[in-house]
């Protein structure tokens, strides 16, 4: 009886939210779409995302990040300055350990005050908030849908609201809220199935604009006067050439990276570990695979976790440990670690 | 009084069977009755425990009147311990608030109630639709915070996710450092936001499999 009445409860609200969002969503997608773009016509699903990653890759803006998962909030100070070609910034984590990150161009130095530890090296990530990977505008719609779904305010600006539903089971669903006027990505939530928001990356607060002001982070760059400075190599190198290869590829999926790294070379440990890192790329959301020698030290039982968005295996192959991390449904995690094959 | 003397062995086989785990679902209803309305089968259940007990290990040879004390004190305890949010509340409105008001009135009548039952339904009045919310976010935490798969032998392609009962049932909450490192390397290289590098010695929320 409980839960009839709970159930019938829960459908009445379902469908007042139904009939809510149609009712507001309909004029707003009319309005939104013609205002976008002031005149011209509606955006195709391929120009948001063209437009956020120009915004990501030619904006000048400084504010405050926040990244949250399973109710865990982190938060980082970010000041990013593009002046045509050059871009430089400085991030300041706010929480945990203190953590400094300067950058030039492709060039990052991360400070830890606490340790005087300094790393410097090539930026080489795939993605990192507001910018999308460099395929999603091409790749991403392969396996996304894009909806403009409407108008909201975040960190005190206006902006559009797109919707990336998965195509099929492999993937989470994704919001994007990207700045009216600039196409600057200001929030971007991963969604379960259900709709619940399982992570979410966010200005709180951010100013776009202004003018740059790089020599500070210059100056900052060059003054390492009592750290410790590591410079981890990571080298390039292709899955097939390790002597591994996924036997099939996992649909929507394709490798934009593989190299060989320290696990974690900012660790206060004697010799860091050597890991084959794999990143596949949806266009959206990412599956790094790393694989490394067995050490039955380090590596105790097979495990699967989840944490926010990011799911995570861990399995013995063998001489091998196979470790999966990927803001995806653990059942495609699981199909990344079962395709994964030794070739010798 | 052949009968009854039948009759009381048939029972006390049963019980000695029902001690062993031995009897069928429907002998063992039969024997439970038999326990509860018959104060001889009751003595032998008590007796048969003491003999096991006493063949164990002396130091659990202790009188039958400790277990009915302990067992008297556990129904008094447990009869005392107020229900908090039971699904009794889950009803009809017009229904739940009926029977509010006749237990108002028997209060007001001055009958006494079960401390349990009458707590129960107080708080079933007050907090149904938030008794409702706690439920969905509880729902939801679990979900999504105490998911964890047990490392299930992956067989191809084709795979579901396991079950959520398997999930829950075998979660265990753990810190694990190691776990952070491929985290915090998977989200600089491949996924990330820079804020999310705060949590990467904050995230305590992973969870182990067997």
């Amino acid at each position: 009886m409980g839960i009839t009445w709970a159930r019938r409860r829960l459908g009445r609200i379902g469908l007042g939210v139904g009939w809510g969002l149609a009712l507001v969503c309909a004029p707003l997608l009319a309005t939104a779409q013609g205002a976008a773009v002031a005149g011209t016509a509606p955006l195709e699903g391929v120009a948001w995302l063209q437009r956020i990653q120009q915004a990501a890759a030619t904006s000048s803006y400084q504010g405050t990040l926040m990244f949250s998962a399973n109710g865990v909030l982190s938060s980082a100070k970010v000041v990013h300055y593009c002046d045509g070609r050059q871009r430089y910034e400085r991030l300041e984590v706010l929480d945990g350990r203190a953590r400094l990150q300067y950058r030039h161009n492709d060039q990052v130095l991360t400070l830890w005050p606490a340790t005087k530890v300094a790393m410097a090296g090539q930026r080489d990530a795939v993605t990192e908030f507001p910018a999308l990977p460099a395929a999603a505008d091409t790749r991403s719609l392969d396996s996304y849908d894009l909806r403009h779904v409407g108008k909201e305010r975040v960190a005190g600006h206006q902006v559009d609201v797109l919707m990336l539903k998965p195509r099929d089971k492999l993937r989470f669903a994704q919001r994007l809220w990207a700045d009216r006027e600039t196409g600057l990505l200001l929030r971007n939530d991963v969604l379960s199935p259900g709709g619940e928001v399982l992570e979410s990356s966010t200005f709180i607060d951010v100013q776009i604009g202004g003018r740059p002001q790089p020599e500070p982070i210059l100056r900052a760059m060059k003054k390492l006067d009592g750290y410790r400075v590591l410079r981890p190599q990571a080298e390039r190198t292709q899955l097939e050439a390790e002597g591994w290869a996924l036997s099939k590829p996992v649909p929507g999926f394709q490798m934009v990276s593989c190299t060989r790294r320290p696990l974690d070379a900012a660790a206060e440990t004697d010799v860091p570990v050597q890991v084959l890192q794999s990143v596949f790329s949806d266009g959206l959301a990412q599956v790094s695979v790393f694989i490394e020698l067995y050490d039955a030290q380090r590596h105790k039982q097979a495990m699967g976790t989840s944490l926010g968005a990011s799911h995570t295996l861990m399995v013995r192959r063998g001489d091998w440990w196979i470790t999966v991390v990927g803001e995806v449904p653990m059942a495609t995690v699981q199909q990344f670690e079962a395709m994964l094959e030794r070739k010798r | 009084m052949v009968n009854r003397s039948e009759t009381s062995a048939a029972a006390r086989q049963a019980l000695s069977s029902l001690m062993d785990g031995d009897l069928e679902p429907g002998a063992a209803g039969e024997a439970c009755a038999a326990w509860r309305h018959d104060a001889d089968a009751r003595a032998s259940w008590h007796a048969y425990h003491l003999i096991g007990d006493v063949l164990r290990s002396e130091d659990l040879a202790t009188r039958p009147a400790s277990d009915e004390a302990f067992l008297q004190s556990l129904r008094a305890r447990l009869a005392d311990e107020p229900v908090p949010l039971a699904p009794a509340p889950l009803v009809h409105a017009p229904a739940a608030a009926d029977a509010a008001g006749a237990v108002a009135l028997q209060v007001a009548n001055g009958a006494p109630l079960p401390r349990a039952r009458h707590l129960r339904w107080r708080l079933g009045r007050m907090m149904a639709p938030a008794a409702v919310a706690a439920g969905f976010v509880a729902v939801a935490g679990v979900m999504v915070v105490t998911r964890v798969m047990s490392p299930e032998p992956v067989a191809g392609p084709t795979l579901a996710a396991a079950p959520a009962g398997a999930m829950a049932a075998s979660g265990m909450l753990v810190r694990d450092a190691r776990l952070d490192r491929y985290l915090s390397a998977h989200r600089s290289l491949a996924n990330g936001t820079a804020a999310a590098g705060g949590a990467e010695h904050r995230v305590q929320i992973v969870f182990e499999g067997q």
